[in-house]
């Protein structure tokens, strides 16, 4: 990466104005690293994935034995039995994945918290915060993917169909910066014209796409030769500015690949109307959103989106080749989560079952990321981090203790392929918890620059032990 | 102006005395506002990000082009290029814009010819019309072939979207002409010249007449800046009022988004949103009546005369109708200029409740230019206002800093914003606090010549003006924000002078300013 040399003074100058966060942002330049000073022009992105109904014991990786992996272990596999498990389909993108195990909403069971050990505790999960009151509902605090969107000021685009994460709570789990539900995409047909009427193309190739981006690259062009001109007219203290314009010209020529790719930056194929999805089937709405996302990224329309998933009915399953009971399908949080039984492993199976149904949508997002080139010989993918969370820990008591996290996508700075466990006491009176999920929040939004040592809960400080 | 030689007069050594170096210079938000509007007659679509200060001015020579910057620039400009071509008439630059590519491109030229030329501030050369129709035939190619005014449109906006982000616009140079140099000192183009003067003054590029004198080269002469520096005061009042209003308000740290402007209602029922904005909104009257009236350091301490509506009235114990804000003659015991308006009162005070602290330091900082350093670290807070054990504001912070150990500043500091205590913190005023008797009294001291006691705010105000390290401070803020940084031992000279004639007339903001356009500090640079 390329260094400059300019004076502390020039460079508080410059910055004193700005707000601490954006002032961390560039800190780079302090030290005259300037990997720092390109965060804002970095196509890392963030995609929160969040899913009800915690996880099963069909959930962790297991070595090729049949052993459970242990803490930091690599090596690992998640097809690790001919039954349905519960992260199966995300087999093939483990090497990219980091498993996380054994964090706990600590925020909302702590002492003094107002959550419950019930579903309220699921506000947690994305703010990693506490409960305003025992009456209201929301978080202290915003959720992470409107906290990051408002640092990298970018628009972030949340989808959340369904009954969101909490059974009682149909904002989804995405909060604004003071805990305000934040308003979800809540039909795809609804979203796609306001998403997509400005792109062209119609599923295919955008015929002008390549033209445009020859003009952008014109302007660029342009604007490197003047600067460069004007550079050489110039004493060397002075040249230290031009520099600086140079750079920020190169950052901008980096991101202008990805924005006009051809291909998958074209308008994708829209769902039928009316935009109240009465003509969708629900279950390829998850397929829409998928596909809502990947073209959002593809064509740099933002950096941060968030997909809830969740279905309270999920007619479309069959376990073994035998469709559920109506009954089951029909209500899956209470006819399937709640009757699972540890002495049943049918019953285990089945929550299974859903949560392998998920794993299987964000697998497939996975895949729709990868086929998307972001220029440098990297995808969409790989400057992607994906956060995949769930709603509480325990499928029938709804605890949140031992909350499921995994990190996917080739974004980010923390060695992949890793299973981590933690564990321990989870006695809700303690003063504290080294097992508070904060701690991962704190490590995501740190991988985007954001140097904060605490989010939602401010008790609760620093990056999860390990993750790095 | 000579480089000089190693006499001393008024203190200064005039052997140090000699130009800057040469530089460039990023526009600031509000140079890049008013330039856009000035090209195209529009700024819609166009945001910004606010300005890096430096000594609290947003006119930061160290200003860079940063990501952010540079992201807000292009956002900015594509908007503009698509409201261009959405509204282009291809007719205004050339007769056969239409009939085939080529003809086009000819009126593509005239566009580069005439827009860059606005933009750039200086002529348009020949390789500045063949690198901006290399982007013009880029972007001719987006537009629907076989439509030739569609693809002249598209080449036009990408064309306009080059010129609003080239570096020719972005920066103003200062680099004189680097063939003519004489005993190390070569001078400002007359192009730069021009830019530099309009910006100076206006925040806005050349006007018509100073682009055609640059033209015939004749702005060498410091008497035609004289000239044309009096001619664009006049010619652009609301600019150049802008512009001092700017001054004015970084310098004293006006600043109505400050934390401190959301006042607590219970304290203060007379405070709302609208209030505020209403005060804001006196602020520019009362700062634009400053300038039109004769913009004197005096006039700014010492005018007990404001603007008030419906809204803003009550907090003067006035009442005035709804709608547009009409002057009004305030009591001048109570009032006496911009330090005793609820702008640098009120933004200069807690939510709930005065700040002399504050407030002294800002005498003692910006008006005095007193260097005082920050406070120790585990300085505890002071007291809660809630804490019934004190009498007023100033008893609590007088016990609060009791300790010898605080002496050493805030004996100097706190005189001087105690006379501000017969306002509270929004800025109205009062005779009494919980009942007691406000002690406005304070003083101003450690100066060589002005050290006096006074009574009150309006008696500090009058003592300030006649200071004369207070009017030795505001040269050098006029300074700082003029060229955008600190001033040096090389520019004594300039200040003198300018500092000579702006006393000779009664402290005039305008003659200050003349004079360093005037000076070699202005006009002249040492070759690097």
């Amino acid at each position: 990466m390329k260094k400059m040399s300019i004076s502390r003074r020039a460079y508080l100058r410059t910055f004193a104005g700005l707000s601490a966060a954006a002032t961390a942002q560039f800190s780079g330049l302090l030290r005259g690293a300037w990997v720092a000073s390109a965060a804002d022009l970095n196509p890392l992105r963030l995609l929160l994935i969040t899913q009800p109904h915690a996880n099963t014991k069909y959930w962790a990786p297991r070595m090729r034995d049949g052993s459970l992996a242990e803490h930091n272990q690599t090596g690992w596999t998640l097809d690790f039995d001919p039954g349905v498990t519960d992260l199966k389909p995300m087999e093939k993108h483990k090497d990219s994945m980091v498993v996380v195990d054994g964090l706990d909403f600590y925020c909302t069971f702590k002492p003094g918290a107002t959550g419950t050990l019930g579903h309220n505790s699921s506000v947690g999960a994305t703010t990693g915060n506490d409960l305003r009151s025992t009456t209201d509902l929301n978080p202290k605090s915003a959720s992470i993917d409107i906290a990051l969107a408002s640092y990298l000021q970018v628009e972030p685009k949340v989808f959340g169909f369904y009954a969101a994460m909490s059974s009682y709570d149909s904002a989804g789990n995405t909060y604004g910066v003071v805990g305000v539900p934040y308003g979800n995409f809540t039909a795809v047909a609804k979203a796609y014209p306001e998403l997509f009427s400005t792109l062209s193309g119609g599923g295919g190739p955008d015929p002008k796409a390549a033209a445009r981006l020859a003009a952008e690259k014109s302007v660029l062009n342009y604007l490197n030769a003047e600067a460069k001109t004007l550079r050489g007219r110039l004493a060397s203290p002075e040249k230290a500015k031009l520099d600086q314009h140079l750079y920020t010209l190169s950052l901008m020529e980096q991101q202008l690949a990805p924005s006009m790719v051809g291909v998958s930056c074209s308008k994708p194929t829209a769902p039928p109307g009316p935009d109240d999805d009465r003509n969708v089937a629900e279950i390829d709405r998850y397929g829409f959103v998928n596909r809502f996302i990947a073209t959002l990224f593809a064509c740099n329309m933002t950096r941060v989106a968030t997909f809830h998933m969740n279905s309270q009915s999920m007619d479309w399953l069959t376990l073994n080749g035998s469709p559920l009971s109506a009954e089951e399908t029909g209500d899956v949080h209470n006819n399937i989560a709640h009757m699972m039984k540890d002495s049943d492993d049918a019953s285990i199976r089945k929550v299974s079952l859903v949560h392998n149904f998920y794993a299987a949508q964000v697998s497939a997002l996975c895949d729709l990321l990868k086929s998307i080139d972001d220029g440098n010989g990297r995808s969409a993918y790989d400057n992607t981090i994906i956060l995949w969370t769930n709603e509480l820990g325990d499928p029938v008591q709804h605890l949140p203790y031992n909350v499921p996290f995994v990190l996917a996508g080739g974004g980010g700075t923390y060695e992949k392929g890793r299973y981590l466990k933690y564990g321990g006491a989870r006695d809700p009176h303690a003063e504290n918890n080294s097992n508070a999920h904060n701690a991962l929040l704190v490590s995501v939004l740190n991988q985007f620059g954001m140097n904060v040592s605490s989010f939602g809960d401010m008790a609760l400080t620093g990056e999860l032990k390990g993750i790095l | 102006m000579s480089a000089g030689g190693a006499t001393t007069s008024g203190g200064v050594d005039d052997s140090q005395c000699r130009p800057p170096p040469s530089r460039v210079v990023r526009l600031s938000k509000l140079e890049l506002q008013n330039s856009l509007a000035d090209i195209l007659g529009t700024t819609k679509g166009v945001a910004l990000p606010d300005d890096a200060k430096f000594l609290n001015f947003s006119s930061n020579a160290e200003a860079l082009v940063t990501p952010p910057f540079a992201k807000a620039l292009q956002s900015s400009a594509e908007a503009l290029a698509a409201s261009f071509r959405d509204h282009l008439d291809p007719t205004r630059f050339g007769s056969d814009c239409t009939t085939n590519d080529a003809s086009a491109r000819m009126c593509a030229a005239t566009f580069i010819k005439s827009y860059g030329q606005k933009a750039f501030r200086r002529p348009i050369a020949q390789k500045d019309v063949d690198g901006l129709l290399a982007v013009y035939d880029a972007g001719r190619e987006t537009g629907v072939v076989g439509d030739v005014q569609d693809r002249f449109k598209a080449g036009i906006d990408y064309t306009l979207r080059a010129i609003l982000q080239s570096p020719d616009f972005v920066y103003r140079v200062e680099l004189g002409d680097p063939s003519a140099v004489t005993s190390g000192v070569t001078h400002l183009s007359p192009y730069e010249l021009a830019s530099s003067l309009s910006y100076m003054l206006t925040a806005s590029p050349p006007d018509d007449a100073l682009f055609a004198a640059a033209a015939a080269d004749e702005l060498a002469s410091p008497d035609v800046l004289e000239t044309q520096a009096r001619r664009l005061m006049a010619a652009m009042p609301e600019r150049f009022a802008a512009q001092q209003s700017r001054f004015v308000r970084e310098w004293l740290a006006i600043d109505f988004t400050v934390p401190a402007w959301n006042k607590n209602t219970t304290i203060y029922p007379l405070y709302s949103p609208e209030l505020k904005s209403a005060l804001d909104q006196e602020t520019s009257l009362y700062l634009a009546d400053w300038v039109a009236r004769g913009p004197t350091l005096t006039a700014l301490f010492t005018r007990s005369d404001t603007f008030v509506n419906a809204v803003n009235a009550p907090l003067y114990g006035l009442t005035a109708s709804a709608g547009d804000m009409t002057k009004v003659s305030l009591d001048p015991k109570q009032r006496s200029g911009i330090l005793t308006m609820p702008a640098f009162l009120g933004t200069r005070a807690h939510i709930d409740s005065s700040a002399p602290i504050l407030r002294g330091i800002s005498i003692v900082r910006g008006v005095m230019c007193v260097t005082i350093p920050p406070p120790p670290p585990n300085v505890p807070p002071l007291p809660a206002i809630t804490d019934t054990s004190f009498t007023t504001t100033r008893d609590r912070v007088e016990k609060h800093v009791a300790p010898a150990t605080c002496a050493g500043c805030h004996d100097r500091i706190n005189p001087l914003g105690y006379p501000f205590e017969r306002y509270d913190g929004l800025g109205a005023y009062r005779s009494t606090e919980n009942g007691y008797e406000v002690d406005a009294s304070g003083a101003i001291i450690g100066t060589q010549s002005s050290d006096q006691p006074v009574a009150d705010a309006v008696e500090l105000s009058h003592a300030l003006v006649n200071s004369a390290e207070v009017q030795v401070c505001f040269e050098r803020q006029v300074f700082r924000s003029t060229f955008g940084r600190e001033e040096t031992a090389a520019d004594a000279c300039s200040l003198r002078a300018a500092a000579q004639a702006y006393r000779a007339k009664d402290l005039d903001l305008r003659e200050l300013l003349v004079s360093l356009v005037k000076s070699q500090t202005f006009a002249q640079r040492s070759s690097n």
